[in-house]
């Protein structure tokens, strides 16, 4: 129970700075994409349907607050849960580099869901130029703020006696 | 049941895949937004919303103030740096004024002396050390010729004792090998002004019988026939105590200040008078006449410019001292 409410908590943070506070910051070219980052540690430490409905809820909560597109947001998070989920139960990823590498993942999903969203759903211009631009320097925030995140989080979950759950790959070992 | 058990994770994640979905394609075919939840979380999450507005406006402020600072402080560089400008500017005019105003003053002085005069800038002053000479921006090929008087509008300067063809150096007065002969303008007395042995000048050879004072002005006699008559050369500051013998001796400061002299008037010019207002300071009445101590007796020196080795000075310089008189001859003889 505890481990939810640390996670909650986190993630309530994480949408408050990804669709509030961290745009009003002048000299950031764009927000982090925290949301994502805290989808893929639920991909990575929380295989559980709490985990999926966790990372689903995160994107929804990023949808109502800020996206013009509901269901984007949360079908990118939940997209990147699973797949994190499949690749941390047969990869070990229990070590900063793969983290980083299974944001980058993250991110290139999101962009996929980004493109199949204006070229496919919305018949629109792919705007590529935009995207790469938005979705590169959220992916390069993401990623730089990826070793923070984690370690805040494992940190606070240590604190309030709820540590990480190791994967199951990594159980196995 | 197992199955559902095991892959549980996966169905829900495919189960909100599916929701996420339809919820895209939902609000992508329309204008309307489709949206069941979205209305509630939107009301719950408003007055957080408000705080982090709050937040917003506070972040944005300090930004904003932290970057009008940096604003005015560029702003107060930029009009420090503009108002050194015009400072500068104002200086440059104010050096360009007086310098017409000291070339005006020159010209006048060209126009009011008889004979050539060639007006020249001093390049260099040495009058730190042993000698004191100044170097001017003009030589031969303008007219200045070893020998010539140098003058500035307060006074005489020294002597031309080296001339190449563009530049011309000068024996400046408070030089020790300097020697110019001098009346006071007071009392007629007549004396010669030589470079001092420390700053300044001494009037020597001045008859025992003669009445100086310490204040009185000093100009040229005209007699050596290289300065013009009554240019001022300083004023006496001190009378050299304890003195035996035919002569006294004075202090004088000199008229020009040689370390500040800009332009100065090369003179070649025969033993004329100047017109009175050529000098700074007014001779006493009569002073435009003959020497009032003439020599009688020929116990007066003779005027004269001694030059340090080099080129000898124009022969008018050296006035021939009466022979009968056992005169100190300054000329040559230091």
């Amino acid at each position: 129970m505890r481990r939810v409410a640390v996670l909650s908590i986190a993630g309530a943070i994480a949408v408050a700075l990804e669709s509030s506070l961290a745009r009003e910051v002048p000299f950031l070219p764009a927000a982090p994409d925290l949301a994502l980052v805290l989808s893929v540690y639920l991909g990575l430490h929380e295989h559980s349907v709490g985990g999926a409905i966790g990372a689903f809820l995160l994107g929804y909560l990023i949808d109502t607050t800020t996206g013009p597109a509901p269901g984007l947001n949360c079908l990118t998070t939940t997209l990147v849960f699973g797949t994190v989920y499949l690749l941390s139960r047969r990869l070990w990823m229990e070590n900063p580099a793969s983290n980083v590498a299974a944001v980058a993942l993250g991110e290139a999903v999101k962009v996929a869901v980004a493109l199949l969203y204006f070229a496919g759903l919305h018949r629109h211009e792919v705007p590529w130029l935009r995207v790469g631009r938005v979705l590169g320097l959220e992916a390069v925030l993401a990623m730089a703020c990826t070793p923070f995140v984690f370690g805040l989080l494992d940190a606070q979950l240590s604190a309030f006696g709820a540590g990480k759950r190791r994967s199951r790959a990594a159980a196995t070992e | 049941m197992s199955f559902l058990r095991r892959n549980s994770v996966l169905l829900v994640t495919g189960l909100l895949l599916l929701v996420s979905g339809s919820l895209l394609v939902a609000n992508a075919r329309g204008p309307r937004r489709v949206d069941p939840l979205g209305s509630v979380l939107l009301e719950v999450l408003a007055p957080l919303d408000r705080a982090l507005g709050a937040m917003r406006g506070t972040i944005s402020r300090v930004w904003s103030s932290y970057v009008d600072l940096v604003g005015a402080r560029e702003e107060a560089a930029w009009l420090r740096k503009r108002l050194r400008e015009i400072d500068q500017r104002r200086e440059s005019t104010t050096d360009l004024e007086r310098e017409n105003a000291r070339l005006q003053a020159l010209l006048d002085l060209r126009d009011r002396i008889p004979g050539q005069g060639v007006a020249a800038r001093v390049t260099s002053a040495e009058t730190k050390g042993l000698f004191h000479s100044a170097t001017l921006g003009k030589g031969s090929r303008d007219g200045i010729l070893p020998g010539m008087a140098v003058i500035s509008t307060d006074g005489v300067v020294g002597q031309v004792f080296q001339a190449s063809p563009s530049a011309a150096r000068v024996l400046l007065l408070e030089d020790p090998s300097s020697g110019i002969d001098a009346i006071d303008v007071r009392t007629r007395a007549r004396g010669i002004v030589e470079g001092g042995p420390g700053d300044g000048c001494r009037l020597k050879y001045v008859k025992r019988g003669d009445e100086i004072h310490v204040g009185d002005e000093l100009v040229t006699s005209g007699l050596d026939g290289t300065f013009p008559r009554g240019v001022p050369l300083g004023t006496i500051t001190a009378i050299v105590p304890g003195e035996r013998g035919l002569f006294q001796s004075a202090e004088v400061r000199p008229a020009v200040d040689f370390s500040k002299v800009e332009e100065v008037l090369a003179v070649a010019t025969a033993p004329t008078d100047l017109p009175p207002e050529t000098t700074r300071s007014r001779p006493a009445p009569g002073a435009d006449g003959p020497p009032a101590s003439a020599p009688t007796g020929g116990t007066a020196p003779a005027a004269a410019t001694t030059l340090p080795p080099g080129p000898p000075p124009a022969p008018a310089a050296r006035p021939a001292a009466d022979p009968s008189v056992a005169a100190p001859a300054p000329a040559g003889s230091r």
